[in-house]
């Protein structure tokens, strides 16, 4: 019996023994503290071809297509595009637009990129992931002036804005960076593969072309506060990207997850939204400028564009070729960088450097030639040939040019006002909008209507 | 190395225990008897037991009891021979264990206060009813079958104070969700963990594609569980009852008792009962005008077969959707739209089970098969469980009993589009106009499918949307099936180590497949190229708890027990689901008969590693003191403190104890418990991953581009960023109350009051875009809830013939949302929120979780400027909330998103009653739910389209306040008349205009949930056909419902037990009530 008790107790022991000693490594692990159901690593491959859609989708989306509106290319004929092409929105209309600056397929992703390229010293890959940032951060800077950006997808939950100049001025370095490590020799700078760079097949000197268009491109954006960056743009263009066909286009295709977004929007989910702008069509139609069957439809061999805010009419839509499903959007080309060369020419008393370069992207247009142009020729022809693009705007507001009525006596906006809900609520650095600018610091004057 | 090898450690121990356990010979005792009430009237079913050997006996159907134990077994020494049976008090007689005969007679006590009851308090802990230092309500198995639900939640409805029970459609296989003591989380559905015979089953629900506001119906999984396999069903309110399960019991838990076998003679009982099941309520439909917008007629084409104007082209002519043409002319055959749905539905439930043992083996085995046609017309609207069950349990030593217990079930079902869904049963049939017959529903010529939207089609329009499905065509061509299988039990083992140890092992294991397939046809409007969806859910779960518990007795006034344990849990979640677009052909459905597929796959796993202590001290029989502690680790939880502490604590003190609780206050005990509870954050919240497969949205426009691009694959940050810090919400609760024995045990009464507060709620805090992310899961919101709940039995009439007995039960419980880390609110997200656009689920500080937030009319006394327009001193002295009515008549819709319902009841109640008068027993129950709020948005969508009966008023020149829209009215256009017409109801005065406030309407209710008459035939005769007794029941089930609500039931939640709000009703499949016949044979 003495036995059997000493056997009991023994074997209690041992129970409480194996329970002490507990199960290892039970709480953590692959598919426990690890999601089965996503990678938690991405490589440049992977980011590059998310970041190109992303920034597709920041580019030539929502974006552009607001500001034709407001440009006058395009006009709001339907529901809500009706408000919005007339500068009434409520603050957090563009916040979808705001987050594809810095979150998934943006910012974030293009630095993990370049981490990626750089761990593996393929310091090409990281170059154009370095002028992608150049390209996002650039343009977010043309439009809501100062942002965050030396803090943003950092550990700092509330990033502060910088200055737009200082976004600037980081945004020329990151291109300068990207330039020295585009034009890198070494056995593991090899970039990204022919099937992955959906924008240039792996030529490192087309990227380096567009780098310097975008370092063209921003300088130009600072002039009117540093006349000095005339020359820095025409320097840079010089070394720009050199011919159409090196023209930075989106990737589209026929594949209904890769069909162009004016497509998508104007033809499967907001047909009638928006509509041909009546000036825009009006200036070609004026002056027989072959473009404008390129860039509208006619109805019966009438071209017809809607005034801001529509009306009644058989309004053009976009041509047959500007909708085609796999139609790849312009976002940064030849005729841009020509015409930043002109500009800054004739602004540094250059006329016939400006004549060249003036009748050189004309010429590529199929569009007949002039001298002695003026700066309203110039961005004149920029507003027709970068239709669509985002740019217009941009121009619009340094040089109020073209001479549109603006929809409102209060003239074309600005800026855009920071988006509450994706930022503001959450970042007590922006500001609500009644303390917000009307105008950035680059463009500090208004157009008189 | 991950591995867990002490579950089998602890097998190993109890099976090595076996070699301790031997024992000697000697020769055969017997010992009967015949256990009777204090009247005299045989007891059946009553426990007999020897309680140091174990053995024990039931007594049979004349009270007789007869318990033999095996010559080994005989021991020569005293032990202790007892009598339980519920309801009456046990009794315990000294008896030696000598060889030969022994005769022992009992009679018992009555005991409506279950004094002495064991009440199971989880995790293999139990107690009795008297020491218990906290509520736990116990639901047994005579309610449950009176209840005449296949569903056991729904049969949980109207029994104990704060369980909510809402069942979300009377379609067979609908799911029911249950929430106890209000909403006490954010993000998850707030419904309590599920425990059968201790081991935690899976009650989920998954919606049909993901999507709850659409799809079909989907059953919630402890629907599963047969009704007649429960011997007892307990409910761990609050945080202070469930806290021995940690961080799973932050809702509370449901413990499940089954039946086990008994020893004496195998006993046979086969019950079958048969069902008539139709709709409660209607919706009520205008068929006075017709067809077209503008009092005209469409103007598309001529011919018509059904005398309709007609349109050969969807959304040809004006408003071709609406019913705003002209008054049909007398004579123009009109059809109910409602009712040719539905007939009369029949749910045929049989069960067997077959159940007896010796003092050493007991068993129980029951099949069950429950046929449930629904009561819509057309082959697809059924459900059918199919269930067999297995428990067994063998006394190896004296000392070592092991058991086992096996479930197997299979249901099938098929199931009806309904909901926000143009292939929905109910939303094409109702905004039909009156004089479509949808009956003919397929076209003569084309043999494809018309609509009123569609009526003549082409035969090249098989590929075209029908605007909304015809509803027969939803009934006869569309397909939502489900097959299930699943087991779950456990191997179970207890071992007397020492006379003052014993070790429990409870190893269970819970694994189902849902196989899924949809298919719709070509020309359903929802994917008119037609579309099939397959899907697999899995979900597998093992549980291995192991306690020890070590009891002494330290003098005659102290004694007490202590209980350590651990378990380990483990979950696994594997969603495998394809939907495939484009039928090729048109039949089969079937994935590789559809052009273009997209899979949506998905997978879980939960692990965590638990200890828990528990010590409970009784001195002087009177004061009974428990406490313990859980510390549970999760592989949810953050991996810098995975491991958190959830203690309790509680004190019984029995200060009125008197012998069988007579006298006028016979028994009198006050308790106060103090618990802490979890929940657990969503699986995966703590790791940072990327997202594969995604799109790029082009604002809100719907156009779009995936991350893939040109065969290369996409990889982007994804938007959450990971929260490696999360812990488990955490509820605390004070409890405390008072139960009393009342005029002679005729009368008991029980009150509660309680106040929990939920720290750390998970909710998805935005991050400013420009950190990379878009927003984090934090544990950031704070929820009280606090009530009172009382009870009160009272039984006039005690005679052994005659009784009669009436309960009353009364609740209250108050939500509010104390912080939510500076948001004035957080809308619900789990399971798609289970909301629509303007009335948006919502956490709202200040005031409740699960309240609707929307836009009401500008009303006086809000302090309100539209537009510039001061709306208080514009309305002229009239009351604050009076509606405000603009210079043309019309009130003007108020842009504040403001709090438009609150789904939570002021109050529920229940009243029961039971007269038993020899073998006939008569009983029924009101169940009363007060207070609370619906949004009716079948009638807001209904008057869009102006085929709701309110909408008859059309064209008439009426004033707000008086004869529309009747209360205080302000403002500058008060009492100036205005026609009321299509524009209106086009506009601010419908359910697609800004204003969802005016479609929100009293949800509270008074069911009359079940009324019986059984019978018990017990004669000799009976006898003599073999049985021992017939039992029939004649039943009614929500037999009749009062409500002010004009939906289609107060009881109804869209997406039912799939997500936390409750109170969403838009083109909801209606509820039924039932008469059920049942017999039971008996041997």
């Amino acid at each position: 019996m003495t036995m059997q008790r000493h056997f009991r107790l023994a074997l209690s022991a041992a129970a409480c023994v194996a329970v002490c000693a507990g199960c290892n490594g039970w709480l953590t692990g692959s598919d426990l503290t690890e999601n089965p159901n996503a990678p938690t690593t991405a490589g440049r491959d992977q980011l590059l071809t998310a970041v190109g859609a992303g920034q597709t989708v920041f580019q030539t989306g929502d974006l552009a297509r607001v500001f034709s509106t407001w440009m006058q290319q395009m006009a709001g004929t339907d529901r809500q595009f009706i408000p919005i092409s007339l500068y009434q929105y409520p603050e957090d209309q563009f916040s979808a637009d705001w987050i594809e600056v810095y979150d998934a397929g943006g910012l974030i992703d293009e630095r993990a990129l370049q981490k990626d390229a750089l761990a593996a010293g393929d310091t090409a890959y990281a170059g154009i992931g370095m002028v992608w940032e150049a390209f996002t951060m650039g343009t977010a800077a043309d439009i809501w002036g100062d942002i965050p950006y030396s803090q943003a997808v950092s550990d700092v939950l509330q990033p502060a804005l910088d200055p737009q100049q200082q976004v600037f001025a980081q945004v020329q370095a990151k291109l300068d960076t990207a330039l020295v490590y585009l034009a890198c020799r070494s056995v593991t700078c090899s970039g990204p593969s022919a099937t992955i760079d959906l924008w240039y097949g792996d030529s490192l000197p087309l990227w380096a072309e567009l780098a310097h268009t975008l370092k063209a491109r921003f300088y130009l954006h600072t002039a009117t506060r540093d006349p000095g960056a005339y020359a820095l743009a025409l320097a840079q263009a010089d070394s720009g990207i050199s011919s159409p066909a090196h023209d930075l286009i989106s990737w589209q295709s026929s594949d209904p997850n890769e069909w162009n977004l004016w497509y998508q929007f104007m033809v499967i989910q907001r047909s009638g939204y928006i509509s041909a702008g009546q000036f825009l069509v009006d200036l070609l139609r004026t002056t027989n400028d072959p473009r404008l069957p390129l860039y509208f439809s006619s109805n019966g061999g009438a071209f017809l564009g809607a005034p801001p805010g529509g009306g009644a009419g058989a309004f053009s839509t976009l041509s047959a070729t500007r909708l085609d499903p796999s139609f790849r959007q312009p976002m940064v080309t030849y005729a841009e960088n020509q015409l930043i060369i002109a500009e800054a020419a004739l602004q540094t008393g250059q006329q016939s450097i400006a004549d060249a370069a003036f009748n050189a992207e004309r010429a590529s247009q199929g569009v007949p030639g002039k001298s002695g142009v003026t700066l309203n020729d110039i961005i004149t022809e920029k507003y027709i040939a970068l239709f669509q693009q985002i740019e217009p705007w941009n121009d619009y507001k340094r040089t109020c040019l073209p001479a549109i009525t603006p929809a409102q006596a209060s003239g074309v906006p600005g800026r855009l006002l920071y988006p509450s809900s994706a930022e503001r609520n959450a970042n007590q650095n922006v500001p609500p909008p009644a303390e917000q600018p009307a105008r950035n610091w680059n463009q500090p004057n208004g157009c008189s209507g | 190395m991950r591995s867990c090898s002490l579950v089998f450690a602890a097998f190993a121990t109890l099976a090595c225990a076996a070699v301790a356990g031997a024992q000697q010979a000697g020769q055969e005792a017997v010992f009967t008897g015949t256990v009777t009430s204090a009247a005299g009237a045989p007891l059946p079913y009553a426990s007999v037991f020897l309680k140091d050997l174990r053995a024990g006996v039931a007594t049979g159907t004349d009270g007789t009891y007869r318990l033999v134990l095996p010559a080994a077994r005989v021991t020569g020494r005293t032990d202790s021979l007892s009598v339980r049976l519920i309801g009456y008090q046990a009794k315990t007689v000294a008896v030696a264990v000598t060889a030969g005969a022994h005769s022992q007679n009992f009679a018992l006590e009555a005991n409506p206060l279950r004094l002495g009851e064991v009440v199971v308090t989880g995790e293999g802990t139990s107690t009795t009813r008297e020491r218990l230092g906290n509520v736990i309500n116990t639901v047994d198995t005579s309610l449950i079958a009176r209840s005449n639900e296949s569903n056991l939640v729904s049969a949980l409805a109207g029994k104990a104070p704060n369980v909510e029970v809402n069942s979300s459609s009377g379609d067979p296989g609908s799911s029911s969700y249950i929430r106890i003591r209000g909403p006490k989380t954010i993000t998850g559905t707030g419904q309590p963990m599920f425990v059968v015979d201790g081991v935690p089953i899976d009650n989920s629900t998954y919606s049909t594609e993901m999507e709850p506001l659409a799809g079909t119906t989907a059953p919630n999984r402890a629907s599963d569980i047969n009704p007649g396999d429960v011997a007892s069903v307990e409910i761990l309110k609050g945080a202070a009852a469930a806290a021995i399960y940690g961080a799973r019991a932050g809702q509370g838990v449901v413990l499940v008792t089954t039946k086990k076998g008994q020893s004496g003679g195998t006993r046979y009982s086969l019950t079958s009962s048969y069902s008539f099941d139709n709709v409660n309520h209607r919706i009520p439909l205008q068929r006075t005008w017709g067809h077209g917008s503008d009092g005209v007629f469409p103007s598309c084409d001529a011919s018509n077969p059904d005398g309709l104007p007609a349109e050969s082209l969807l959304d040809c002519g004006p408003s071709t959707s609406s019913s705003f043409g002209p008054q049909l002319t007398a004579g123009t055959q009109t059809f109910d739209h409602f009712d040719e749905l539905f007939d009369t539905g029949h749910n045929w439930n049989s069960a067997l089970s077959i159940s007896g043992g010796n003092d050493q083996t007991l068993y129980y085995f029951s099949a069950g098969r429950d046929n449930d046609d629904g009561h819509i017309v057309g082959p697809n609207n059924w459900y059918d469980r199919t269930t067999a069950r297995l428990s067994a349990s063998h006394r190896v030593f004296q000392d070592l009993n092991v058991g086992v217990d096996v479930s197997y079930v299979n249901t099938e079902g098929a199931f009806l589009q309904q909901g926000s869904n143009v292939d929905g049963l109910l939303l094409g049939a109702l905004r039909t106009p009156p004089e479509f017959n949808n009956r003919h529903f397929i076209d003569a010529t084309s043999g494809l499918q018309r609509s009123y939207r569609f009526p003549f089609p082409s035969v090249n329009s098989a590929l075209d949307t029908r605007g909304y499905d015809n509803p027969f065509f939803v009934l006869n061509d569309n397909i939502a099936q489900s097959t299930l299988n699943r087991t779950y039990g456990n191997i179970n083992a207890s071992w007397d180590a020492l006379d003052w140890l014993t070790f429990k092992e409870t190893f269970g294991a819970d694994y189902y497949v849902d196989e899924r397939l949809e298919g719709f046809p070509q020309s359903s409007s929802g994917q008119p190229s037609g579309q099939v969806f397959r899907a697999d859910f899995k979900a597998f779960q093992l549980d291995q708890n192991l306690t020890g518990t070590v009891r002494h007795t330290f003098n005659p006034s102290l004694s007490g027990s202590l209980t350590v344990g651990q378990n380990i849990n483990s979950r696994e979640f594997r969603q495998n689901a394809v939907t495939g677009i484009t039928l090729v052909a048109p039949r089969p459905f079937d994935l590789l008969n559809t052009a273009n597929w997209t899979p949506n796959d998905s997978q879980s796993t939960v692990h965590s590693e638990s200890y828990f202590g528990q010590v409970d001290l009784n001195l002087w029989d009177r004061l009974f003191i428990s406490g313990a502690a859980r510390n549970d680790g999760f592989s949810e939880f953050g991996v810098s403190s995975q491991r958190h502490w959830f203690p309790k604590a509680s004190l019984a003190y029995n200060f009125i104890q008197q012998n069988g609780g007579t006298g006028i206050l016979g028994y009198g005990k006050f308790r106060f418990a103090y618990g802490e509870t979890g929940t657990e954050p969503a699986v995966y919240s703590t790791t940072q991953f990327y997202s594969s497969g995604v799109f790029f949205l082009d604002a809100g426009w719907g156009s779009q581009l995936l991350q893939n691009q040109n065969g290369n694959g996409g990889l982007s940050q994804s938007p959450q960023k990971a929260q490696p810090d999360l812990a488990p919400e955490r509820t605390k609760e004070f409890e405390t109350g008072v139960d009393l024995g009342l005029f002679n045990n005729h009368a008991d009464a029980s009150v509660t009051l309680y106040q929990d507060r939920t720290e750390g709620a998970i909710f998805q805090a935005p991050l400013a875009a420009s950190t990379g992310f878009v927003n984090q899961a934090q544990n950031a919101g704070t929820i009280r809830n606090r009530g009172i709940e009382t009870s009160i039995n009272y039984r006039p009439i005690m005679n052994s013939d005659l009784t009669w007995e009436v309960g009353l039960q009364w609740s209250k419980n108050e939500n509010r949302v104390l912080s939510l880390n500076g948001q004035q609110f957080v809308d619900l997200s789990a399971g798609g929120g289970g909301g629509f656009e303007g009335t948006v689920p919502t956490a709202w500080l200040g005031s409740s979780v699960g309240v609707i937030r929307g836009n009401d009319f500008a009303r006086c006394g809000r302090g309100l400027n539209i537009s510039g327009v001061d709306i208080d001193s514009e309305c002229g002295g009239a009351p604050r909330g009076a509606l405000f009515i603009g210079a043309d008549g019309f009130p003007v819709p108020d842009p504040t998103t403001r709090v438009i319902a609150d789904g939570n009841p002021d109050w529920l109640g229940s009243l029961r009653t039971s007269v038993t008068y020899h073998k006939i027993t008569v009983s029924g129950l009101l169940d009363i739910k007060h207070g609370g709020q619906i949004w009716n948005g079948t009638r807001g969508a209904l008057d869009n389209f102006g085929t709701h009966i309110d909408t008859r008023i059309r064209g008439q020149s009426l004033v707000f306040g008086t004869s529309f829209m009747p209360g205080p009215v302000g403002g500058p256009g008060a009492g100036i008349p205005v026609v009321i017409d299509q524009s209106w109801f086009e506009g601010n005065g419908g359910g697609f205009g800004p204003v969802s406030a005016q479609f929100i309407e009293p949800g509270g209710y008074t069911k009359l949930r079940e009324v019986s008459v059984a019978y018990s035939l017990d004669q000799p005769w009976i006898r003599q056909w073999g049985f021992s007794s017939i039992d029939l029941r004649l039943a009614g089930r929500n037999l009749y419902t009062w409500t002010k609500y004009r939906g289609i039931d107060p009881e109804a939640n869209l997406a039912g037990a799939a997500v936390l709000i409750q109170g969403v009703d838009y083109f909801n499949n209606p509820q039924t009530r039932s008469f059920v016949i049942s017999l039971g044979l008996n041997r």
